[in-house]
């Protein structure tokens, strides 16, 4: 090509829209645990640990500030959501759509939803094919928005889904009781893996 | 090797691909016309809530695409609403496909007001395009649709060439003529009635500015960039729109050489894009035949999703037993659904059995179905539909929710909303998903701090509440089931818990909070509860709330 032809392109191919705009923020206290201190557009993520761990507070506080800031989320999958903890972070309830419906139905659905929610959140109960998530991660790129995959009531995953970018486990839950008054205060034990750096797996605290 | 992650195959230049001469007649604002409607009323189309398409004196009245129309109707504009009626617009503009039938067999209806077809046979029949085009503004003009706004008054921008227009014959007329290589440059020469010739649609497309081709977004991107006309786009190489704006870009490069969609090859139709539906015994009756094939078309649809394709025109055909066939292709600006395929074969089986003019009706019942993908997207949302320009960043999200109703059901998609009541169950329920219920602004009662509930454990909320409940034991030290006495006391220390089916063996209580006893409906005999609840906090750090109810415990909500 002569360079006269690359000049021109130059003005053409300039970035149109920079990498930083094509993420979802989320809380302060969420950043050390996904990479690149947001949720990529066009990622997958993995939210997992055993019931009473905090899982389920982890994917609402991933979505919190996404609903915050106007986006709507869908909940697909059978899952027994706790929807006065999402209100108690700040979620707005009229921007989450729940879908129930079983495993066989649950990955199309989501498929689905990617199309236009920004965050589809897929609580499963136990592992998911190989097929199923390679479809999702390529319909979630594709569409540019992001799955969670949450599974609660699992404390360890032999294989993460096809194309998981990062993943949580929540490990333990540590309340703070003070006296005869009910629970309020507590701290998650996180373990945090991004499939970028497997090396980096790290451990912290997080305030919920 | 690395330049291959942008899409596959994609990156060699785009084969020419033989377009075929198409006519297209366009209405502008359909649903104004089918409802003799005069361009100097204020008129507005509503879909969903919002405006998506109005007449000229409507936008001297400050209304614009896209607004609400509970604003509109707050205002004191003296203002004519018409909710969005694709049936009625479709009936109406059956005599209009009766005439261009006339004239070719195989109609294709892009959108109510805007059809055409095929000219190769029927020019050769006519004697030419040239009389052709004559012979169809003729029979057009005998149709009794009253004027509106006259087409001819818009002119192609300065700089297009290939083309000559029709302006002295259509001044007075309601609708545009456009004929030229393909569908899409016909769609844009019908607004200007206009013939372009053969092999110019480059020519006649290249000075138009980029936002005939997409949506507004993309549009912005493409100015950022300094792409503000088609034919800049041309002097693009594909691999690089490829690279920067990915199947946008691909779509792009092909529509502003006039490929429309993406053509399918013949042989790949026929494997994967293809589905015929046998009806035995024949069938005569439009719904009983739409009802009939509905399961099959939402298998063969979601076959399609599940693959990431989104069939954007469609060609249905039926065939009686006395071999007479009918088919209609049948084409979207945006993905077709399931039930606006079946909405399509409704339509078009009505306007075979009880034609509007000259035609003979079937003479018997139909023995089968065929339903062809001719063009499929895999990107939702790209092209710009000339006439119904809105599309709202929530309609992708209520688009979603369109196809993910048709694939579970209404009763399965619902909202969470909250409300009143002691168990955490009580106090959000979920609600079937309605499309006010986006809308609806926060009600007072939310904001307000809600009156203290007896009963209710306070503080934070649990993130997992189970419904129904499930059961649990806790036993104290000694092994005795732990109870609550009539006065609302713990009968003794409780120490253990389980939860057989979360597969929860004997874990150890750090603390126990409560009871709260709750004695709900005690005055209506057959709904009165009395429970007993308590907070639990085990050594490993699970909290939950446990509930005594009828001598038992149940597992009612986890800190998850």
């Amino acid at each position: 090509m002569k360079v006269t032809n690359l000049a021109k392109l130059q003005g053409v191919v300039e970035p149109a829209s920079l990498l930083m705009d094509q993420r979802i923020e989320v809380l302060d206290h969420l950043k050390d645990l996904l990479p690149g201190g947001s949720l990529k557009r066009g990622s997958v993520g993995v939210v997992y640990g055993d019931f009473g761990t905090g899982a389920t507070s982890m994917a609402f506080s991933l979505i919190s500030e996404a609903v915050s800031g106007g986006s709507f989320v869908g909940l697909v999958g059978l899952h027994s959501w706790g929807f006065g903890a999402a209100a108690d972070m700040g979620i707005d309830l009229r921007r989450l759509l729940v879908i129930e419906c079983g495993l066989s139905k649950a990955v199309e659905v989501a498929s689905l939803l990617l199309d236009g929610f920004d965050i589809v959140v897929l609580a499963l109960d136990g592992a998911i094919d190989y097929r199923s998530s390679r479809s999702l991660a390529n319909r979630a790129r594709v569409t540019k928005s992001v799955l969670v995959y949450l599974f609660s009531g699992t404390s360890s995953i032999a294989h993460l889904p096809y194309g998981a970018d990062f993943s949580i486990r929540t490990k333990l839950s540590r309340w703070e009781l003070l006296g005869s008054a009910p629970v309020s205060n507590r701290s998650l034990v996180v373990e945090a893996d991004s499939a970028k750096w497997p090396n980096m797996r790290s451990k912290s605290v997080v305030g919920l | 090797m690395k330049r291959r992650s942008f899409g596959g195959g994609q990156l060699f230049e785009l084969e020419t691909q033989p377009l075929v001469r198409t006519l297209v007649i366009s209405y502008r604002g359909w649903p104004f016309l089918a409802r003799s409607i005069q361009d100097d009323q204020a008129a507005v189309v509503i879909k969903d809530g919002r405006v998506v398409s109005l007449t000229s004196s409507a936008r001297r009245l400050g209304v614009s695409i896209g607004d609400r129309a509970i604003t509109l109707a707050s205002s004191s504009f003296d203002l004519v609403c018409i909710e969005d009626d694709f049936d009625f617009d479709m009936a109406a503009f059956e005599e209009v496909v009766a005439v261009a039938e006339s004239f070719c067999p195989e109609v294709e209806i892009f959108s109510p007001g805007v059809c055409g077809f095929n000219v190769k046979g029927p020019s050769r029949y006519f004697g030419g395009e040239e009389a052709l085009v004559e012979k169809v503004i003729n029979a057009l003009g005998a149709l009794s649709i009253s004027s509106a706004a006259s087409t001819s008054a818009v002119k192609p921008p300065a700089g297009s060439k290939g083309y000559h227009l029709l302006s002295d014959r259509l001044s007075n007329l309601s609708f545009g003529i456009g004929l030229a290589d393909g569908p899409f440059v016909a769609k844009v020469a019908s607004t200007f009635s206009a013939v372009v010739e053969a092999g110019s649609s480059r020519e006649f497309i290249s000075c138009f500015p980029v936002g005939i081709l997409i949506e507004e977004g993309e549009v912005e991107t493409l100015s950022k960039v300094g792409v503000k006309s088609v034919g800049q786009i041309l002097d693009i190489p594909r691999d690089l729109m490829v690279e920067r704006f990915g199947k946008v870009g691909s779509r792009l490069y092909e529509l502003a050489r006039g490929v429309d969609g993406d053509l399918l090859e013949a042989r790949e139709i026929k494997k994967r894009y293809h589905v015929r539906i046998d009806l035995d015994p024949p069938e005569t009756l439009s719904q009983a035949i739409s009802f009939a094939i509905r399961a099959k078309v939402d298998d063969f649809f979601s076959g399609l999703t599940l693959e990431g394709i989104y069939p954007l025109r469609v060609r249905i055909s039926f065939e009686t037993e006395t071999t007479e066939a009918m088919s209609r292709v049948w084409s979207s600006s945006v993905p077709i659904s399931p039930s606006f395929l079946i909405s399509y074969v409704r339509r078009q089986l009505e306007s075979w059995q009880s034609p509007t003019v000259g035609q003979d009706p079937p003479r018997s019942g139909i023995i089968y179905c065929d339903i062809e993908v001719l063009e499929i997207t895999s990107t939702p949302f790209v092209q710009l539909d000339l006439y119904q320009v809105a599309i709202h960043p929530q309609d992708r999200v209520l688009r979603a929710i369109e196809r993910a109703r048709d694939k579970v059901g209404d009763g399965s998609i619902k909202v969470p909303r909250k409300r009143a009541g002691r168990s955490p169950k009580d106090q959000f329920q979920l609600l079937n998903w309605q499309l006010d219920l986006f809308e609806e602004e926060a009600r007072a009662v939310e904001d307000r701090e809600n009156p203290p509930w007896p009963g209710q454990v306070p503080n934070i909320k649990p993130s997992m509440v189970f419904d129904p409940m499930v059961e649990m034991e806790m036993v104290s030290e000694s092994g005795s089931m732990v109870g609550v006495s009539p006065s609302g006391e713990l009968t003794s220390h409780p120490k253990f818990f389980s939860v057989p089916s979360l597969g929860w063996k004997k874990r150890q209580i750090e603390r126990i909070l409560g009871p709260w006893p709750m004695n709900e409906l005690w005055w209506d005999d057959a709904r009165r509860r009395r429970l007993a609840r308590v907070q639990i906090v085990s050594c490993d750090g699970v909290a939950l709330n446990a509930v005594m109810e009828f001598s038992k415990w149940h597992l009612e909500a986890i800190y998850d």
